[in-house]
């Protein structure tokens, strides 16, 4: 025997790696060495060439690669491997019907509270972790990344959306009635009213204090009379409108503004404001509530303005918080009038090519990092072994 | 009437002869099929280490010189039971496509 089959050995070892036990590793190769070795003598014996008679059996049995996959088909860790890309694969169902459904429900049913929209919202991040991890886990341990299974899953997801659309409540733009969705609509512009009005205070507050005296310990409004007059007056007016304001504005998902629904020990633990989690949550409604418990719970204006400020040092803020919530607030109303005015069929291509496009996109990606992984960690000796081989 | 070819089906049908090594046992299906049948080489381990597995069939270590180490499989009672099951299942598959076939064939040769 040449170095061609001790090449295919070595490389074949590498597939087996950390995939098999040591010893099965070990007796696998040899059993392939001793099946090339008995191939060769037949053929030497027929009076071919000792390297071509090599050449010839190693050809026969298939690329080393191919030996790895149908010896590893065999194994728990491939087992494993399958069951973790089935798992993957029907999140990627899961997680596209929800895309859907979140996206329909968040952006219509926003006025209510829908215990299931909380579920796919505090659910969703998670379960795109499993899915990655459990699609290349299992791409590793079985060496093949699962195309076809992927694109049956994101396909069944797709078509789930449809017969959503078509069972479910799109006739009645979620459990908004057609009636009744001009009231709402009413109600969310008031709210937006007064948001607009405590961007007003705060933009003044910013203007006239606070790039003044940010990198000071000291918080002395220079209008504070002023501030102060604000927050008396229009405070209680937004107190008034928050809770509607709350249901329809909140973190945004995939473009869609999302309702929180927090219970009021975790506001005031501040689990709702992103300070726990240490990120600014400016872009997010979730801020409107660090300033809205800061003006409940303090026992005057004075006291909780000063508390305010305080509390806004943290993310070395110089814009208007509550500008960008207006903003967010309005983008919001606008899009609830938009699908507010869509037929049925208008609605559900609104919300499912956005889906299609999200979901073809999240499995070219992972197909493009799954190839590489099929190949880790023999990578550099394939390569050696094919074009020494050639 | 179904029948499920496999290629376990096959090893175990060469190995109730004699006890081959895996090389062996890929030539001897050629052989005795007179080429019609060809185990691809590369599924023949897996198939073996799965029989194995499954205690239908046992193996040897025999070392050489000269060569690396030889393989060798034999048939276990459990493997047999396993093969006759196989045997009657095929003999049954037979007899029902000869019943559809064959009668055809007799009543057309007939006219």
């Amino acid at each position: 025997m040449s170095r061609y089959a001790d090449w295919y050995a070595v490389e074949l070892d590498g597939y087996l790696r950390g995939r098999m036990s040591e010893v099965q590793r070990f007796e696998a190769t040899r059993e392939i060495l001793n099946h090339f070795a008995e191939h060769v003598d037949d053929l030497v014996s027929k009076g071919m060439d000792p390297v071509e008679a090599e050449k010839a059996a190693i050809v026969a049995f298939g690329s080393p690669r191919q030996a790895s996959i149908n010896l590893l088909g065999q194994s728990k860790g491939n087992v494993i491997g399958k069951w973790l890309i089935l798992v993957g694969c029907f999140m990627i169902t899961w997680l596209t019907f929800s895309m859907g459904l979140v996206g329909t429900l968040a952006q219509i049913q926003a006025y209510f509270e829908a215990p299931i929209w909380n579920f796919y919202y505090n659910n969703l991040w998670r379960s795109w972790e499993i899915l990655a991890v459990s699609l290349i886990v299992g791409t590793i341990l079985t060496r093949k990344v699962p195309v076809g299974k992927m694109l049956i899953a994101g396909g069944l997801g797709i078509a789930l959306i449809g017969v959503f659309f078509f069972v479910g409540p799109e006739l009645n733009y979620g459990n908004v009635p057609k009636d009744k969705f001009d009231t709402m609509l009413t109600k969310w512009q008031a709210a937006n009213n007064t948001t607009v009005l405590l961007a007003e205070l705060e933009k003044s507050i910013i203007e006239s204090t606070y790039t003044d005296t940010f990198n000071g310990k000291q918080f002395v409004f220079k209008d504070k009379a002023l501030a102060i007059d604000r927050v008396t007056h229009e405070a209680p007016k937004m107190l008034a409108a928050s809770s509607e304001y709350i249901k329809i504005s909140g973190t945004r998902f995939g473009g869609y503004l999302a309702p929180p629904k927090l219970s009021k020990s975790q506001r005031w633990n501040g689990e709702d404001t992103g300070i726990k989690q240490g990120y600014n949550p400016t872009e997010t409604g979730n801020s409107f509530m660090v300033a809205q418990r800061t003006l409940q719970y303090y026992d005057s204006a004075e006291e909780a303005i000063n508390a305010w400020a305080e509390s806004q040092k943290m993310y070395g803020r110089s814009h208007s918080l509550f500008g960008s919530i207006a903003r967010e607030q309005d983008e919001f109303i606008q899009g609830a009038r938009k699908f507010g005015m869509l037929s049925g069929p208008q609605l559900l291509i609104a919300t499912i090519l956005p889906v299609i496009l999200i979901t073809f996109a999240s499995l070219i990606s992972m197909m493009i990092i799954g190839w590489p992984l099929t190949k880790l960690p023999t990578l550099a000796v394939q390569t050696s072994f094919k074009r020494r081989f050639a | 009437m179904a029948f499920k070819s496999d290629n376990d089906a096959l090893i175990l049908g060469v190995l109730a002869e004699r006890s081959l090594h895996g090389y062996e046992i890929s030539k001897q299906i050629k052989l005795k099929s007179k080429g019609s049948l060809t185990l691809p080489e590369n599924k023949l381990y897996p198939a073996l280490h799965k029989l194995e597995e499954l205690g239908l069939i046992t193996s040897e270590w025999i070392p050489q010189h000269g060569k690396p180490d030889r393989k060798v499989y034999s048939i276990s009672p459990e493997g047999t039971k396993e093969l006759d099951s196989h045997r009657s299942a095929w003999k049954k598959f037979m007899a029902n496509i000869n019943s559809v076939m064959m009668d055809t064939f007799s009543r057309e040769s007939e006219l």
